[in-house]
């Protein structure tokens, strides 16, 4: 813009030496001065301000500006329409009740269809997963279209909202974009996001301009004081969930109307009630609600309020992702016989920690067992597995020993499952430093008879392990008979770290735990095969494997933690895996998408950053011989039912900044927008100029 | 010794020609032949009606418009600043630009003052300063005895 005063300067340089002449009388040169004087400061300023229009319009020629034109709405024009229909929208709007700002949303969205003329055309976004769209409408199907609809349980995100319209082939060619929205808490940082995006979307840019219509309150504070009943906080009872073990949803209603039992919260998986619980609180009142379920399935779960018919119409949902032990990852290391292997690995240790044929378990935990030649491969790289079971290994080597206690010192937990009897020894020798017993002078003990079977004794019902037991509806552990167990000795002094957590009769140690480094290594000196004992037909069994598994993992820093939507998921990884390939499918996708595999100061890794949908990303790593695969689960986020933040001046403000932005607040314009490009129209101006600088610089010479 | 006369001349700041004329007009009984020589750069109406009075007086008059070149033609170009010998004003302007409504309005005063002399029988003679004055006033009254 500096360049503007260019003319300017140019202008005032060319005011050249001047002639000076003594004249006898000015007479006649005053009264010709007189006459052209008027003409000539005219044509002065004319010249003046042509030129500095020619550099400013050589300057908008270079900016490439575009031009925003009102042009009549044209025959067949097509409208997005953005509707947000998360629940955030069920709240009402102070002084209108019984509106809720869906009601003046949907109000909105309907005058804006009635309003355009000359048989327009719509297509209309919700908030979905994957996001879908209406369809090419007519102005009475769009209608129609609105009016049916509903709350939903998914976040509105304007900026995946804005994404999915620009997929649209004929995004570009659409007349006008309104996108109408309480702009309640939509999502974190949305209005990053979308900025973002606009930087990198050149399309975007290309296409119609943005209307916001506000829906939402004027004052939050107010709606929030105004709000009748709602879900505010809702958590599991359990940081990980059993498959097959009763857990509860504990839930707090805020400001429930009215006093009844009658209203309810349900707990409910793809559209399937599970559970529920009735509850009532008074006005001012949070009252917690407790929802008890045996956790079969993983799945979107959510909570739903249903309320007495006298009680003020609202539904609400809130949201959960559950997930069976959040994708634990357990290395079974085993060197039985090939014919030996399904019976064993699949029967008492893989379907106790990942029991696919009781209860048709759909996500969670990875079973990945492997039976490895020890002698001839190298011991594996455990860090990428939550916990590794050691199950009967005949003859392990010293460099499997050494890998387990580095793997142990960073926090890895182990559990010992002693081999055969004539292995023992070998065994004993080879993990003498890490094994919480010393099983080096010991012998299996086989007893007779049913009667003379060994049951669990002594337990710890504090420890973590068995605190779950220690109710006595939650089964009794203690039942369940070992026919043969090797009756070993607890190992070292009590402050080695070594502690005894559970024993057998006769005071011989059954599970005992040794602290090394971070980790913790634990050993069950029972046999777990059906000949050796019934546990493994016992109900029990499913729960007594997940908690030793949950227990030994506890300390790797919980990477088993479900995330939230928007959060990077990173795996991360090292040269000797040898990966060829990562790739990941999304909720709700058949897709598998191609990551990067990218260096950090921690070696390798791949990102998902792109997790703004709720549900199991599932992580596909490719080696030189095998693919295996990880699940993450990603949560809802639960800020759209707590009306945290309006976000509507920062979207606006992104818009704006970008020259998106079509209207103000509020207001339901219906006045299409040509966007013209001006560059050539700038140059023809500037020609004309030109030309019109000449002429006028040779009138002045005259 | 009329020539001596006008040697002997001195330039005067202020041009009060009529003032002049009605003092000499006052100040000569006999008849005569009244010459002026002058740019005339005054009232013209003053001028004339000084004249007039001459002429009332039964003496001849012979004016002499003496101008220079530079005043006829204005022969300079681009940005110039006139300075007025008589009262030191100033006028800065694009002497190109005004040429033709200078001349124009210079022309129409000379044709004017001529007619108004031609009309009161007061001869006029328009002579430039590269013109020697004696030349000028000899051409004169050698025509004016052969009349």
């Amino acid at each position: 813009m500096p360049l503007v005063l260019l003319p300017v300067i140019i202008h005032l340089i060319s005011q050249k030496k001047r002639k000076i002449i003594d004249y006898p009388s000015l007479k006649f040169i005053r009264a010709a001065y007189m006459k052209k004087s008027r003409r000539m400061r005219i044509n002065e300023i004319l010249l003046l301000i042509i030129r500095t229009l020619i550099v400013a319009f050589i300057i908008f020629a270079f900016a490439r500006l575009l031009m925003f034109t009102p042009d009549a709405a044209p025959a067949g024009g097509k409208y997005v329409l953005i509707i947000d229909n998360s629940y955030s929208t069920a709240y009402p709007a102070p002084g209108t009740q019984p509106d809720k700002y869906l009601d003046i949303i949907k109000s909105k969205a309907l005058e804006t269809v009635s309003a355009v003329k000359n048989d327009p055309k719509f297509i209309i976004y919700t908030p979905a997963s994957p996001l879908k769209d209406s369809g090419l409408l007519g102005a009475a199907e769009a209608a129609e279209y609105i009016k049916k609809i509903n709350y939903t349980y998914r976040i509105f995100s304007i900026t995946d909202m804005i994404s999915s319209a620009e997929k649209n082939e004929a995004y570009r060619d659409m007349t006008g974009v309104y996108i109408f929205s309480d702009f309640i808490s939509s999502d974190r940082g949305e209005d990053a996001k979308l900025a973002a995006h606009i930087e990198t979307d050149a399309l975007l840019k290309q296409g119609p301009r943005f209307e916001l219509v506000d829906c939402g309150p004027k004052n939050l504070m107010e709606t929030r004081n105004n709000k009748n009943l709602s879900i505010v906080q809702a958590r599991a009872s359990e940081d990980r969930i059993i498959a097959g073990k009763p857990f509860q949803v504990s839930c707090k209603i805020k400001n429930h109307s009215i006093l009844q039992t009658s209203s309810e919260v349900s707990l409910i998986c793809d559209g399937v009630k599970l559970a529920s619980a009735e509850f009532g609180a008074a006005a001012g009142e949070i009252c917690d609600v407790n929802i008890a379920h045996t956790f079969m399935n993983s799945g979107n779960y959510s909570l739903k309020l249903s309320l007495a018919e006298d009680a003020v119409a609202f539904d609400n949902v809130y949201n959960l992702v559950l997930a069976p032990l959040s994708s634990l990852y357990v290395l079974i290391i085993c060197d039985h016989e090939q014919s030996l292997r399904e019976d064993y690995i699949y029967k008492y240790v893989s379907s106790a920690l990942n029991p696919l044929s009781s209860i048709s378990l759909k996500d969670g935990l990875i079973i990945q067992p492997m039976v490895v030649n020890l002698n001839n491969d190298p011991p594996l790289d455990f860090k990428n597995f939550d916990a590794v079971i050691i199950s009967g290994v005949k003859n392990p080597p010293a460099a499997l020993a050494q890998k387990l206690e580095k793997y142990l010192n960073d926090g890895g937990g182990v559990l010992f499952l002693p081999p055969e009897a004539a292995y023992i020894k070998n065994f004993s020798a080879a993990f003498s430093r890490l094994l919480p017993l010393d099983l080096s002078l010991s012998s299996p003990v086989s007893s007779p008879d049913e009667k003379s079977a060994f049951n669990l004794a002594s337990i710890n019902y504090d420890h973590p392990i068995f605190a779950i037991f220690k109710n006595k509806n939650s089964g009794d552990i203690e039942r369940p008979k070992f026919y043969k167990i090797i009756a070993c000795e607890s190992k070292g002094k009590p402050d080695s770290g070594v502690s005894v957590i559970a024993g057998f009769e006769r005071s011989i140690p059954a599970l005992a735990e040794k602290k090394t480094g971070r980790g913790t290594a634990v050993i069950f000196s029972g046999y777990l095969d059906r000949t050796s004992s019934n546990i493994s037909d016992s109900p029990l069994f499913v729960p007594f494997m997940h908690q030793i598994v949950y227990h030994i993992d506890k300390n790797r820093g919980g990477g088993s933690r479900a995330h939230t939507i928007g959060e990077t998921i990173r795996e991360t990884y090292n040269v000797n895996d040898r990966i060829s390939g990562i790739s990941c499918m999304l909720p709700d996708s058949s897709v598998e998408r191609r990551l990067d595999i990218k260096t950090g100061p921690e070696g390798l890794y791949s990102e998902i950053s792109d997790t703004f949908s709720p549900g199991f990303y599932t992580l596909f790593k490719k080696s030189d011989d095998k693919i295996t695969q990880k699940k993450y689960a990603v949560n809802f986020d639960a800020r759209e039912s707590e009306l945290e933040s309006r976000d509507y001046e920062a979207i606006s403000s992104v818009l704006n900044r970008h020259s998106l932005l079509k209207t103000a607040q509020g207001q339901n314009s219906v006045n299409s927008e040509k966007k013209t490009e001006v560059t050539p129209y700038l140059f023809m101006a500037i020609l004309i100029l030109m030309s019109l600088e000449s002429l006028v610089t040779y009138f002045m010479k005259l | 010794m009329l020539l001596e006369e006008l040697e002997r001349a001195k330039l005067n700041k202020k041009t009060a020609l009529s003032e002049s004329f009605n003092e000499v007009a006052s100040r000569i009984k006999r008849r005569g032949l009244i010459i002026v020589i002058s740019d005339l750069y005054d009232d013209e109406n003053e001028i004339l009606k000084s004249l007039k009075h001459f002429r009332h007086k039964h003496h001849e008059v012979a004016v002499f418009h003496l101008l220079s070149d530079f005043e006829l033609n204005l022969p300079v170009s681009g940005e110039t600043q006139f300075i007025d010998l008589e009262n030191s004003s100033s006028i800065i302007t694009n002497a190109e630009s005004l040429r033709e409504d200078y001349m124009a309005g210079f022309n129409k005063f000379i044709a004017d003052f001529k007619a108004n002399c031609l009309r009161s029988y007061i001869d006029y003679n328009l002579i430039s300063t590269s013109t020697p004055i004696d030349r000028a006033l000899n051409h004169y009254l050698v025509k004016r005895a052969r009349s």
